[in-house]
């Protein structure tokens, strides 16, 4: 490494700690409902009792500090 | 009522069984009536760390299928007379666990002993939610190096959400211990300080461990390295066994390097 190089190269524990951060942030979001999955296929049985339904989407939001799932139940076009 | 310490990680390899026999041997040692279980089904290794591969007779699953009393399978440990081990089973087969066995072993084991240490599979390992279903408190531990930190963050999430406490609303304690810390590297910036793990897990310290070759020499003679006194991870797992025995010990630098000798100084200003 050249006399300065230092100066230039960030040393690879701070860019582990930057990267962990990131990942972290990304892993704990993505499994903060972790029966996402089951409740999906017990809204749908549900909802199949009273009409035809296509889809049901649920997606995670956040408002300020408020975590929002917005379901989202999509119907069989019925003027068919 | 005995205490449940459930040893974790995420990924293998990381220091849990290392850590497990020498926790045990070290609160048994503060006087702590303690038993140490391998629940690493299917890969059976604490028996040899603790040297007493030669005695296991009956494991784990010969008690919960009722076959053998709880006495007659737990293993006395030589150097102390208050630490009693218990063995994994070495089928493949991890469908022997079953929630309501394993809460029975666990009910029996609180009735006798003050701590118990469970060895726990690595997270993503389908034994893990048993290991921790009735853990009071989680010990994590982690190397200082981005996949078993990341994967210790997702193990952690797993204890939160699936363990008996938790759903019954109660706080599961989660206790970290960073082990294989190289000094050295740490003050050349290229390996992740405690301080910098701290703030990415944001959990607390229960102990530093560093990098000893003592280690080795231990799991091979099986004499846990808690009792080599030159060991400098031996002494931090002494440090960190008073601290579960409820003794405030300072934390100790681990991470800057011993000053070398004299003559190792010189020859290194020739190399
Ligand atoms: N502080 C340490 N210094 C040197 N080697 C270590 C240290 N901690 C653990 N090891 C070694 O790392 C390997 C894995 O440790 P082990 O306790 O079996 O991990 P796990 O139970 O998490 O799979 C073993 O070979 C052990 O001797
Ligand atoms: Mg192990």
């Amino acid at each position: 490494m050249s006399l300065f190089g230092f100066l230039k190269k960030k040393k690879s524990a701070k860019r582990a700690k930057d990267r962990l951060n990131v990942a972290i942030a990304l892993d704990r979001d993505s499994n903060v409902y972790p029966y996402l999955d089951q409740m999906k296929q017990e809204i749908m049985q549900i909802v199949q009792k009273y009409s035809k339904i296509k889809d049901v989407r649920i997606n995670k939001e956040k408002v300020e500090d408020q975590d929002i799932l917005d379901i989202e139940i999509v119907l069989e076009d019925s003027t068919r | 009522m005995g205490i449940v310490f459930s040893v974790i990680s995420g990924k293998g390899g990381v220091g849990k069984t290392t850590t497990s026999a020498n926790l045990a041997i070290g609160t048994a040692l503060q006087g702590k009536k303690t038993v140490v279980v391998d629940f690493d089904i299917g890969q059976r290794n604490l028996d040899m760390i603790l040297g007493l591969e030669n005695r296991v007779v009956y494991d784990i699953t010969h008690v919960m299928e009722g076959d053998v009393k709880l006495n007659q399978a737990l293993i006395p440990f030589k150097k102390s007379k208050n630490l009693y081990f218990l063995a994994a089973s070495q089928t493949k087969d991890k469908s022997v666990l079953d929630k309501e066995k394993v809460g029975r072993l666990i009910e029996e084991l609180k009735e006798e002993f003050d701590y118990i240490f469970i060895d726990a599979p690595a997270g993503i390992e389908s034994g893990f939610e048993h290991a921790v279903y009735y853990a009071d408190a989680a010990i994590v531990v982690v190397n200082p190096e981005v996949s078993s930190i990341r994967d210790s963050d997702r193990a952690i999430g797993i204890v939160d959400a699936k363990s008996k406490k938790s759903q019954e609303g109660k706080r599961v304690a989660k206790y970290l211990i960073i082990n294989r810390i190289n000094p050295e590297l740490v003050q050349k910036g290229e390996m992740l300080s405690s301080e910098d793990i701290l703030d990415i897990l944001e959990i607390d310290l229960l102990g530093k461990v560093p990098e000893d070759q003592f280690i080795i020499e231990a799991s091979n003679t099986g004499h846990p390295v808690i009792l080599n006194d030159r060991s400098e991870a031996g002494k931090a797992f002494e440090r960190i066994s008073r601290r579960l025995c409820g003794e405030e010990v300072p934390f100790v630098d681990v991470e800057t390097p011993k000053k070398a000798g004299l003559l190792k100084s010189i020859k290194k200003m020739f190399s």
